[in-house]
């Protein structure tokens, strides 16, 4: 029966690239265990492409954080229209209701 | 049927709750929020009307403690959780396909099959960029909808987990699942959109 240390040794020894890419994600969910956490470090200090992973996903991130304020922001154009039928439509329903 | 609140901070060019120019001031970015939530036009501008109309019944609410697009912004984003929350387009299920095409694909026993393309750090060259946000709304558009209510509950509306996994009726680990694979789409589909053929300067 293995200990959570045998388990926990083999899982650094043996993450691949696969895995890593997934514990990127699910460290943003939920915390790591400690095997996990080390694992996924030693991988990433060792592997370019792991880092290069990584570093898409913070961008992503980075990204729907700015992308959130601009939605609250005043006067950004957005890409997306109200097409003119809408929003009359719209404003109609507004007015019936005021 | 104005009223007088003391303590109001000052407003900008318009009075607080301001109905008459919602539809001008603030309908294009509720719809291109909503859309990007919702996958889906007609549902999106639903949303919108009925965000608007919620705002107008509580509009005697409205203390311009935060701006008037945040307070709507809040309002609508309500609308698309309880939206969420009821649709339940699939069954609440605790056994989610096996494996993710997208993922699947990237991998080869376990490794990178080819390497990750290096994203430009400097925030400057996709902040300012409309093609770019259009791009992003493309591709949140495109993902299934639970993995896109799943992403945007967690990105946009900073949900806990424990909060969005009740909303979805999934575990924990299903929510680990979904966001992994929210996440391999978006990637995918930014660096072919944006990223891939167009470094800084490219359109």
């Amino acid at each position: 029966m293995m200990t959570s240390v045998l388990k926990g040794i083999l899982k650094i020894l043996l993450l691949r690239c696969e895995e890593a890419d997934r514990l990127l994600s699910d460290e943003t969910v939920r915390s790591l265990r400690w095997w996990e956490r080390t694992a996924l470090e030693a991988h990433v200090l060792g592997c370019r492409a792991c880092r290069r992973s990584r570093q898409q996903m913070r961008i992503l991130h980075q990204a729907m954080r700015r992308y959130r304020q601009r939605l609250e922001g005043e006067g950004t154009s957005m890409p997306d229209s109200l097409s003119p039928e809408a929003r009359r439509r719209i404003q109609q329903a507004l007015n019936d209701s005021g | 049927m104005a009223t007088v609140r003391p303590n109001q901070p000052p407003a900008s060019s318009t009075s607080p709750a301001d109905p008459q120019r919602w539809v001008d001031q603030h309908g294009d970015a509720l719809y291109g929020f909503a859309v990007s939530r919702l996958g889906d036009r007609a549902l999106a501008e639903e949303a919108v009307q009925e965000t608007f109309l919620a705002a107008l019944r509580a509009r005697d609410d409205f203390l311009g403690a935060s701006s008037e697009r945040t307070w709507l912004i809040g309002i609508l984003k309500r609308k698309i959780v309880d939206q969420i929350r009821n649709a339940r387009r699939t069954p609440p299920t605790s056994r989610l396909p096996e494996a993710d095409p997208a993922a699947g694909e990237l991998f080869e026993r376990g490794y990178w099959k080819t390497r990750p393309a290096a994203w430009p750090r400097d925030p400057e060259t996709w902040i300012e960029r409309n093609d770019f946000w259009e791009a992003l709304e493309r591709c949140l558009a495109r993902l299934p909808t639970r993995m896109r209510d799943a992403f945007c509950l967690r990105e946009l509306d900073d949900l806990s987990t424990a909060k969005i996994c009740t909303i979805l009726g999934v575990s924990t680990d299903n929510l680990c699942t979904i966001m992994y694979r929210a996440r391999v789409r978006l990637r995918v589909c930014l660096d072919a959109t944006w990223f891939g053929g167009n470094r800084s300067g490219g359109r």
